[in-house]
C-alpha cells in the first residue's frame, strides 16, 4: 500500500515537472515548434504573390529547386 | 539573382504582409524575385515559426530540391550577405552525382503527362536507366 502511494506521488512530481518545464521555456518569444527538418518532404502551400497570382510549391516540383526566404516585415531591411 | 537561376532554382520571399504591401516593397527594392503574402500565418507557422511579440515570421531560409525534399534550413540569416550565402549553400547542399552514391530522387513528367518518381521505381525493384539527350527532334 505504502509502495503504491509512493509510486503515485513520484509520478505526480514527474507529471508536474513535465508540465512546468515546457511552460517555463515557452517564455521565449517564439512559440511554434519547428518540426520541419532537412531530408523531409516540404509541405505544399499556395500563397498569393505581389501581383495577386496564386503560387504553389507543387508548381515547381520536377522543374526547379525552391528557396523560401521567410522574413519578418516589408520595409524593414528585407 | 542570375546566379541563383543558374543553379536551376527560384527564390521566393515570404512574410505575413499582404499583396499590396509586397507590391510596393518589391517596386521600392527592385527585387528580381516574387514576394508571397502569408497573411493567414499558416505557412510561416509550418515553416519558419512566428515571432510572437512582433506578430511576424522568423527570418529563416529553406532550400527545397526539385523532388520536394528540404535540403537546407538556414536559421542564422545575415541580411547583408544573404544573396551570396544562399548561392554558396545551394552549391553545397544540392545533390552532387558520383558513382557509388545513391542517386538523388526526382519527380518528372513524361510525354503523356504521367509523373514518375525515382524512389517509387526503386521500390518496385527496378533498375533505372536515365538517358539524357539535348533536344526532341534533334538526333535523338
Amino acid at each position: 500500500m505504502f509502495q503504491t502511494r509512493l509510486n503515485a506521488s513520484v509520478w505526480a512530481v514527474i507529471l508536474i515537472t513535465a508540465i512546468l518545464i515546457p511552460a517555463a521555456s515557452g517564455e521565449e518569444a517564439v512559440t511554434t515548434a519547428n518540426t520541419l527538418k532537412v531530408g523531409m518532404i516540404a509541405p505544399d502551400f499556395t500563397l498569393k504573390d505581389e501581383e495577386g497570382v496564386e503560387r504553389s510549391l507543387s508548381d515547381h516540383l520536377g522543374k526547379q529547386n525552391i528557396i523560401l526566404a521567410f522574413y519578418p516585415k516589408d520595409f524593414t531591411g528585407g | 539573382m542570375s546566379e541563383i537561376e543558374a543553379t536551376g532554382s527560384v527564390l521566393f520571399g515570404v512574410s505575413v504582409d499582404d499583396v499590396e504591401s509586397h507590391q510596393r516593397f518589391k517596386a521600392e527594392q527592385k527585387f528580381g524575385f516574387s514576394l508571397l503574402a502569408d497573411t493567414e500565418f499558416e505557412v510561416s507557422h509550418q515553416y519558419s515559426g512566428i515571432i510572437e511579440n512582433f506578430n511576424a515570421s522568423k527570418r529563416v531560409t529553406f532550400i527545397i530540391d526539385k523532388a520536394g525534399y528540404i535540403r537546407a534550413i538556414d536559421r542564422e540569416v545575415n541580411v547583408k550577405t544573404h544573396g551570396e550565402d544562399v548561392v554558396a549553400l545551394l552549391k553545397e547542399v544540392l545533390p552532387k552525382i558520383e558513382v557509388g552514391q545513391p542517386a538523388p530522387d526526382f519527380i518528372a513528367t513524361d510525354g503523356t503527362g504521367k509523373t514518375h518518381q525515382l524512389s517509387e521505381l526503386l521500390k518496385e525493384k527496378k533498375n533505372v536507366v536515365l538517358s539524357f539527350y539535348p533536344r526532341d527532334f534533334g538526333r535523338g
